[in-house]
C-alpha cells in the first residue's frame, strides 16, 4: 500500500487532539506549552503533506509555511518560558488553577 | 519495507504524544516529546520535505526541549526525580476534556474523510533548492520580518527574565 496524504492527515488528526488535550486538562503550565507544541507540530504535518498536492507552480509554498510556523512556535515558547519563571518567582506555583490574582 | 519505517514513525509519534499527556511526572513527559519530535522529523522526511525535517529535528529536539527542561529545572521546589503532577484523581474535569478530545479527532477525521485528497506521495527529489529560491525571491520580506520578529521576541524574553535592581 503506497503512503498517500490521508496517512499524514490520520497523523495529524490524532496529534492535534493528544495536544488539545493536554492544553485544556493539564495542571501545569509546561504540560500546558507542550501540549500547544504538539498543536503546532499537527499542523506542520498537515503543511507539508499538502504542499505534495499540487508540485508544479508553488511547490515550495507548503514547506515555507511549515518553516514559518516552526520559527514562530520557537520564538512564542521562549517567550512562554520566560513569563513561566517569572510566574513561578512571584507565586511560587505554576499551577494554572492557583494563581489567581495579576494585581499587584 | 519502507512503508514499514513510516509506519513505524507514525506510532512511534502518536504513542510518545500519549505516554506524554498521560504520565505523571512532568520530566518524563518531556523526555516522551523528544521521541515524538524524533519522529515526526522522520514523518517529514517521507513527505518529501527533508530541509523541513532537519530544521524541525534542530530547533526541537535541540532547542525548544532543551529550553523546557530549563524551564522545569527553574520552576519547580523539589528535585527532577519525583516531581509529581497532580493526584490521582479522576474528576468530572478529565471526563469531559477526554470526551472533547475525541470529539475533536473524530469531526477532524470525518472533514478529512470527506474533503481530503487521496494523492499518493512519490519521490521528486531534495527540496532545498526550490526552498532556497523562493525564501530569497517571493518570500524575502516575510523572511526578513520574521529574522526582526525573533530578534525582538529574544530580547524581550532577556528583559523579562533579568533580575530587578532594586
Amino acid at each position: 500500500m503506497d503512503i498517500n496524504i490521508s496517512h499524514f492527515l490520520f497523523i495529524s488528526a490524532a496529534l492535534f487532539a493528544i495536544g488539545f488535550y493536554a492544553a485544556i486538562r493539564r495542571r501545569n503550565i509546561i504540560l500546558v506549552l507542550i501540549g500547544i507544541e504538539l498543536m503546532v507540530n499537527a499542523a506542520v504535518i498537515n503543511l507539508v503533506a499538502f504542499a505534495n498536492v499540487n508540485t508544479k507552480a508553488n511547490a515550495a509554498d507548503g514547506k515555507l509555511m511549515a518553516l514559518f510556523a516552526i520559527v514562530l512556535s520557537a520564538a512564542a515558547i521562549a517567550l512562554a518560558l520566560a513569563i513561566v519563571v517569572k510566574v513561578y518567582q512571584y507565586f511560587n506555583t505554576i499551577n494554572p488553577d492557583q494563581i489567581e490574582e495579576f494585581k499587584n | 519495507m519502507i512503508n514499514l519505517v513510516f509506519y513505524f514513525f507514525a506510532f512511534l509519534a502518536i504513542a510518545a504524544a500519549l505516554y506524554a499527556v498521560s504520565t505523571k511526572q512532568i520530566i518524563r513527559s518531556v523526555f516522551a516529546m523528544f521521541a515524538c519530535f524524533f519522529a515526526i522529523s522522520g514523518l517529514l522526511v517521507f513527505a518529501q520535505s527533508d530541509f523541513i525535517a532537519i530544521a524541525h529535528l534542530m530547533i526541537y529536539v535541540g532547542g525548544i526541549l532543551v529550553v523546557m527542561v530549563f524551564g522545569i529545572m527553574l520552576s519547580q521546589k523539589a528535585s527532577l526525580s519525583n516531581v509529581v503532577l497532580q493526584k490521582k484523581s479522576i474528576s468530572l474535569h478529565q471526563y469531559l476534556a477526554l470526551l472533547a478530545c475525541v470529539a475533536l479527532f473524530i469531526i477532524l477525521m470525518y472533514f478529512f474523510y470527506l474533503y481530503g485528497p487521496n494523492t499518493p506521495i512519490h519521490y521528486v527529489g531534495s527540496d532545498i533548492e526550490i526552498i532556497g529560491i523562493a525564501l530569497l525571491t517571493k518570500y524575502l520580506l516575510p523572511f526578513e520580518l520574521l529574522s526582526l520578529l525573533l530578534l525582538a521576541a529574544f530580547i524581550f524574553t532577556a528583559m523579562v527574565t533579568r533580575k530587578n535592581k532594586n
